[in-house]
């Protein structure tokens, strides 16, 4: 992907108490952060 | 890390022309009515509730903005935005988190907006103008086609919207393109637990709920 440091920093549950919550469940779908960075020119 | 991973190519031959054509429907359709029946939460007590925001900001903005909003994660509370970064929001919808980019990069700062919706472009336009923020910017663009130069952009912010993107590969390809070495993709989106099945990666109506 070409991006480096790649992590999620936090999850949320945004699909509760939505239509979509029992299809969220099943299949392990949740809202995150992820932060990421370009590569840095090196020197 | 928490310990899930994010798919990034997508390999399904999806009709990828009706998927943004259905995406842009439902979403013309948030900006219509934010208060109608959808699969997702939209506004902004939702935003504070479930996602962190802090209520008093968004209390700040229009009203216009914050009712349409549908993010899934918040991208403000990946890193701060510092003050004269150029900030670019993939499918900026109706501006919430956009404004707030616009509001920590300050005068000297650029926030730019894309979404394919036009009623989402023209409610963030709308809500830009009326809270006075003149380092707004929002364009009709795709995310695997960003009309940017290399390296132009500080950070890249985005909220639910690259899992609505068959071609995530382009997407991403064109995120590294634009943003400036050691540049930022803040990304607000949804990850699974395990990989999906073919047959539920071929369900249009999972992709767009």
């Amino acid at each position: 992907m070409g991006f480096e440091g790649v992590c999620v920093t936090a999850r949320f549950d945004c699909f509760r108490a939505t239509k979509k919550e029992t299809t969220a469940r099943k299949y392990g779908v949740h809202g995150a952060n992820v932060l990421a960075r370009k590569p840095a020119v090196r020197a | 890390m928490l310990g899930v991973t994010m798919a990034i190519a997508c390999p399904v031959d999806l009709d990828t022309q009706m998927l943004r054509s259905e995406v842009s429907k439902i979403y013309a359709r948030v900006a219509a009515d934010p208060n109608g029946d959808f699969h997702f939460h939209r506004g902004p007590a939702y935003a504070a509730e479930f996602l962190g925001y802090d209520p008093v900001e968004l209390a700040a903005l229009p009203a216009d903005c914050t009712a349409s909003f549908a993010g899934i994660a918040n991208p403000h509370a990946i890193a701060a935005i510092i003050a004269g970064e150029t900030i670019l929001d993939i499918g900026c919808g109706a501006g919430m988190d956009l404004l707030l980019a616009a509001r920590r990069a300050g005068p000297t700062g650029r926030a730019i907006g894309i979404d394919m919706t036009e009623a989402m472009r023209d409610r963030a336009c709308a809500s830009a103008a009326a809270a006075g923020l003149r380092n707004v910017e929002v364009y009709r663009a795709d995310a695997t086609a960003l009309p940017f130069p290399d390296a132009s952009v500080d950070v890249v912010v985005s909220n639910g919207v690259l899992n609505l993107v068959p071609e995530k590969d382009k997407a991403f390809a064109e995120i590294r393109r634009v943003l400036r070495p050691g540049g930022r993709l803040q990304l607000a989106d949804i990850v699974l637990d395990a990989e999906l099945g073919e047959d539920v990666r071929r369900n249009i109506d999972l992709w767009t709920g």
